[in-house]
């Protein structure tokens, strides 16, 4: 579970993470009247915060740090898909940016995200630690084998896990 | 076979290792429950099914999901106010730089022109545009580009034109240059005296980098963007949070991060590193190991052009240099210059060859210097530790009544001054100690040293442990006074203050534990003691052993001790006296928990009056009484007054403590739910989101405190229906009331409560139905006798069977809580005001229009009274009311109603979409 984050890559690798998770975030706030805005701040904020101090970031964190992130990735998506269902409706008049964006190009369901989120809540009372494999691997973009390393189990159990809970949000799509 | 035990992910990994016949096989040969077969089945066949949702990862999807980022190039040629676009000079997140033009007299003149990536919406975002405009204009400065004009275009797009600088960026300038160090000090200075002049204007910058601060082709240095990331912020009521969007990771302060006003240290903070960057050649990072200056250059691979490198840069560094960097850079702001003039001044102390005050040397001052940089210590612990060491010196000195105290004062100053030296400065960072090693090495010294008298180690002990309970370790904080105990009863007799001192403690440590019932048990064991000694510690312990029952749900017997204590409090401090007036306060705390309102109004108000009239300063008796208070305006429907204390409450708290505290978090807490109550959403969200922020900062997570807030900040995202964030918030605070060791609080019953609204909203009935069960058990154990909060949460019951198609039962529910009520004489108060618009509701269910008109009715003047503002509310209020009235056959009055409702509405999105279309649709017959 040591190879997840080597320690002299760790400044980086949290800062990278920050900005990727704070573009996202700001791009969100730049359309304001959103009321999840301020919320996805606050939210990486507090992410940045439980991390800046590296020195804190020792390797036993590691499973937090990475259950933050996805904490932050998640709301990150679910505003994101709610912004585009909002802009599919929106009246265009409302929508004042330098160039309108092309809402037509997505090939996912924004609904389908806001479906996966309720599933995942679902999940997390069915199969806690299945939960936290979809946190992990889909939510904080880390391997399965990674994500194995990091529970401390088997690579063999970490791919049950992802199966049943694929098969399980999966169903749950319309 | 039968596999009922089987559970679904027991089924679903058994059935994927089959083939398909195998696995109809073993479908036929379980008995299954009918859902979870149909599950199952789901299951396996999305199993096989490639969902292309999953395959991607959830970055790459939020990002498809992002509107693309706008380069401007398209714009250029366009116009914008009087400006026509000639060139993109620059890309921000939030914004576009071009080159512009616009004719003036004979010429054109050239500006640099910022324009916003999205419009500034809301009305107030545009005033604040135009005002901070003013200030910014006013601004004016050889080494500021100046600002020439700001404007909104045509689309509602702000843009704001500048002085247009033809420059490179100050550390890229100082490489092309080849400058030495004396020249890069200089420029240094240079930024440092235009930053000061800003900041006498009170402008500050918050976002000073290489790429702001420019220098043109003339060697001019020229400060951009000054204030702009200010100007640029739409949500003003968002003022506590406008430094989030505009730092640079690296260049931003510490206290960026935290929610909060943005203040001139902040460009202290940031010119330290542009001086770290201009002397090394490198961003320096602080509490990335680079201790200071010398150390980071020193495994640097090459320095910049124009300095020496290696051995000789880090010898010119180490010293003055260090220390002004450091002391620029402190992470606590309070301890960095106060003021960029006081740093340009050290800079040119140190061109001059003075001393820089940045080294001046004191004991005191390196003592707390090794304090800070005492890294899992937080100051305030540290401090704390401090406080109670000079407190028993001094308390001890003062006292040298007996010959043998003095000399356990000097025994003990003594011992800890040994212990401290182990982390004086002057040794490697890596050696220093930490508090906790300190503190660990403290004890184990106290247990082997025998030079020390067998009451001085007593007392150390003891001081340890208080120590420690001050830092939440409650652990080793018991251990300490275990320890403590022991070894003084050993020495003195069991009735002796010195033990009953220490009992007290152990007791007090169990209600910061929260168990309450076990720390009643424990103060009851000494109840005759107390009642003897009558000393300040018995008064202080008779006031927790009543808060101990109080939260034990023990009232009656919690007033009576509380008397006793005020009692007690009035014969050793004297009637009218400070020690009195705290009593009283801590016994109106109790009368408010009891719900003796109008007691507890009168007792608070005098005590207070008789505090602010002495002069004497505010302390955290006074924090609580102020917030006691207010609960009992609040409850008395006087919003404004209680408003008004709780900001009182923070505004004090925050003269009182400097950094993020307990006491200001909870000040914050109930500001932010006060707002709330009244729909002033906008407002209340960064105060919570501030409180949140603090509590963990001082609590950590898995507290009751972070749980309450989270619980707040929850209920709030419910009210504007962000359901998202809600049930993330509400999740986390029921966590904390899921951990094995739970005894009933009130805490949680709210918790729970709130849990089970959310589910409300989410149409999940099962966990609503399994939430308020235990949020019930947990009132009614809590308070056998019957609680408004029982009223509360079967009204809630009753909505549940209302959805559950079951008005009857509703209906009972209402009537039960009504009784409730009635018996506990509060059938005035938001609970009351919940139960009848609930009873309308059933009464309506169940064909008795008649009836719930006259509830609603009740209900609605009722919540108008309680809280004017409240329009959220108001607008569920009156759906009833219009559906009421629907069935009366009297549509007139329906659709005045419904449009009543409907010209409260302020943010479609925080009202219920059907009870929207509802008010919507009717509003609009007959028209």
């Amino acid at each position: 579970m040591r190879q997840v984050v080597n320690a002299s890559g760790v400044d980086e690798w949290v800062d990278g993470l920050y900005l990727q998770l704070r573009a996202l975030a700001r791009s969100e706030r730049r359309r304001s009247g959103a009321p999840d805005t301020l919320h996805t701040t606050a939210l990486v904020n507090e992410l940045y915060l439980k991390l800046a101090d590296a020195e804190r970031l020792r390797f036993g964190e590691a499973r937090q740090f990475f259950s933050y992130a996805a904490k932050a990735m998640r709301h990150i998506l679910l505003d994101r898909a709610k912004l585009q269902m909002r802009l599919k409706r929106e009246d265009p008049r409302l929508r004042v940016a330098l160039t309108d964006p092309d809402v037509e190009t997505l090939t996912i369901d924004p609904a389908q995200a806001l479906e996966l989120d309720a599933a995942l809540d679902a999940l997390l009372l069915r199969d806690p630690r299945a939960a936290e494999v979809v946190d992990l691997h889909f939510f904080a973009g880390l391997g399965l084998d990674q994500v194995a390393a990091l529970l401390g189990v088997a690579p063999r159990t970490v791919a049950r896990d992802w199966r049943f809970a694929s098969a399980f949000l999966k169903a749950r799509l319309t | 076979m039968s596999a009922a035990s089987l559970g679904l992910r027991e089924c679903f990994d058994q059935l994927i290792d089959l083939t398909p016949p195998q696995r109809e096989a073993w479908l036929a040969a379980h008995v299954l429950d009918a859902e979870l077969r149909q599950e199952l089945l789901a299951m396996l066949a999305a199993d096989l099914d490639d969902a292309p949702l999953l395959a991607t990862s959830a970055a790459a999807l939020a990002q498809q999901y992002t509107p693309p980022h706008e380069d401007g190039a398209g714009l250029v040629g366009s116009c914008i106010g009087p400006y026509r676009l000639t060139e993109v000079l620059g890309q921000g997140g939030t914004s576009v730089v071009f080159r512009a033009q616009r004719a003036s007299g004979a010429g054109m003149q050239t500006v640099a022109l910022k324009l916003l990536r999205t419009g500034l919406f809301s009305a107030e975002g545009q005033r604040r545009f135009r005002r901070e405009q003013g200030v910014l204009a006013q601004l004016s400065h050889p080494h500021i580009s100046g600002l020439i004009e700001g404007g909104i275009s045509d689309a509602g797009i702000p843009y704001i034109a500048m002085e247009f600088v033809d420059g490179l960026p100050i550390t890229e300038y100082a490489t092309a240059r080849a400058l030495g160090l004396r020249a890069r000090l200089q420029l240094l200075v240079t930024v440092c005296r235009a930053i000061d002049s800003a900041h006498r204007t009170l402008v500050v910058h918050r976002d000073l980098k290489p790429s702001n601060v420019l220098v043109n082709t003339a060697g001019d240095i020229k400060v951009l963007d000054f204030g702009i990331a200010r100007l640029l912020d739409d949500d003003d009521h968002h003022a506590t949070q406008t430094n989030a969007i505009s730092l640079t990771p690296g260049y931003a302060a510490p206290e960026q991060y935290l929610p909060g006003p943005v203040t001139t240290a902040t460009d202290i903070y940031a010119l330290g590193i542009l001086m770290g960057e201009l002397l090394t050649g490198q961003l320096l990072r602080r509490g990335h190991g680079h201790a200071n200056l010398s150390r980071a250059c020193a495994g640097a691979a090459a320095a910049p052009a124009g300095m020496p490198a290696g051995v000789a840069l880090t010898r010119l560094l180490r010293g003055d240099l260090d220390a002004i960097y450091d002391t620029a850079n402190a992470p606590d702001p309070g301890r960095r210059y106060l003021s960029a003039a006081l740093l340009a001044d050290d800079l040119e102390r140190y061109l001059h060859n003075q001393p820089v005050t940045a080294r001046t040397p004191s004991a005191w001052y390196r003592l707390r210097k090794s304090m800070q940089r005492n890294r899992t210590a937080s100051t305030a612990a540290m401090l704390a530790l401090f406080a109670i060491v000079l407190g028993v010196s001094l308390a001890l000195w003062q006292a040298h009544v007996a010959r043998e105290q003095a000399q356990r004062a000097t025994a003990v100053r003594d011992f800890l001054i040994e212990l401290f030296d182990a982390s004086k400065a002057g040794q490697l960072p890596d050696q220093r100690l930490t508090l906790d090693q300190l503190v660990q090495r403290a004890g184990k010294r106290l247990q082997t040293q025998t030079d020390l008298s067998v009451a001085t180690r007593v007392e150390l002990l003891r001081t340890l442990g208080e120590v420690r309970m001050a830092g939440s370790d409650y652990i080793q904080a018991g251990q300490f006074y275990d320890q403590a105990l022991h070894l003084a009863q050993t020495f003195y007799a069991p009735s002796d203050t010195a033990v009953t001192q220490i009992r007290l403690l152990q007791a007090s440590l169990l209600i910061h534990q929260s168990r309450y019932a076990d720390a009643s048990t424990a103060y009851a064991a000494l109840l005759p003691q107390m009642r003897k000694d009558n000393n300040a510690a018995s008064v202080d312990g008779l006031q927790n052993y009543a808060s101990a029952l109080m939260y034990s749900a023990r009232t009656e017997q919690a007033l009576a001790i509380s008397a006793e204590a005020a009692q007690h409090a009035a014969a050793l401090y004297g009637a009218g006296s400070m020690g009195a007036v705290q009593a009283d306060l801590v016994r109106g705390n109790l009368l408010v928990g009891s719900g003796r309102h109008a007691d507890a109004a009168q007792l608070l108000e005098s005590a207070l009056q008789t505090w602010r009239s002495s002069g004497r300063a505010p302390t955290q008796d006074f924090l609580q009484g102020l917030t006691d208070l207010s609960r009992v305006r609040q409850t008395l429907g006087e919003s404004a007054a209680a408003e008004s204390l709780l900001r009182e409450t923070l505004a004090t708290a925050e003269r009182i403590y400097d950094a993020p505290h307990d006491r200001i978090a909870l000040a914050l807490l109930n500001l932010g739910d006060a707002l709330s109550l009244q729909a002033r959403l906008d407002e209340a969200e960064p105060v919570l989101v501030r409180a949140l922020a603090m509590m963990r900062a001082v609590y950590g997570d898995g507290h009751l405190r972070v749980a309450n807030t989270l619980s707040s900040l929850g209920k709030l995202e419910l009210r504007r229906r962000d359901l998202a964030a809600a049930t993330q918030h509400i999740r986390a605070a029921v966590q904390w009331c899921e951990r094995p060791d739970l005894h009933a609080t009130r805490s949680c019953t709210d918790i729970f409560a709130n849990q089970a609204d959310l589910a409300l909203a989410t149409g999940d009935l099962a966990q609503a139905d399994a939430s308020s069960t235990r949020a019930l058990a947990m009132a009614q154990e809590i308070f056998p006798q019957g609680h408004h909060w029982m009223a509360y949460l079967w009204q809630l019951r009753a909505e549940l069977s209302l959805r559950r198609n079951d008005a009857a039962a509703a209906l009972a529910l209402c009537d039960q809580a009504r009784e409730l009520l009635l018996r506990l004489d509060k059938q005035h108060g938001t609970t009351a005001e919940m139960v009848l618009a609930r009873r309308a509701s059933a009464l309506t269910a169940l064909g008795r229009p008649a009836e719930a008109l006259v509830d609603i009715h009740r209900a609605l003047a009722m919540w108008q009274q309680l809280a004017p503002a409240g329009y959220l509310h108001q607008i569920e209020l009156l759906d009833v009311l219009a559906s009421i009235q629907t069935r009366l056959g009297d549509g007139r009055a329906a659709r005045d109603t419904a449009r009543r409702a409907v010209a409260l509405v302020k943010d479609r999105s925080w009202v219920e979409p059907a009870l929207l279309a509802r008010i919507d649709a009717l509003a609009e017959s007959g028209r």
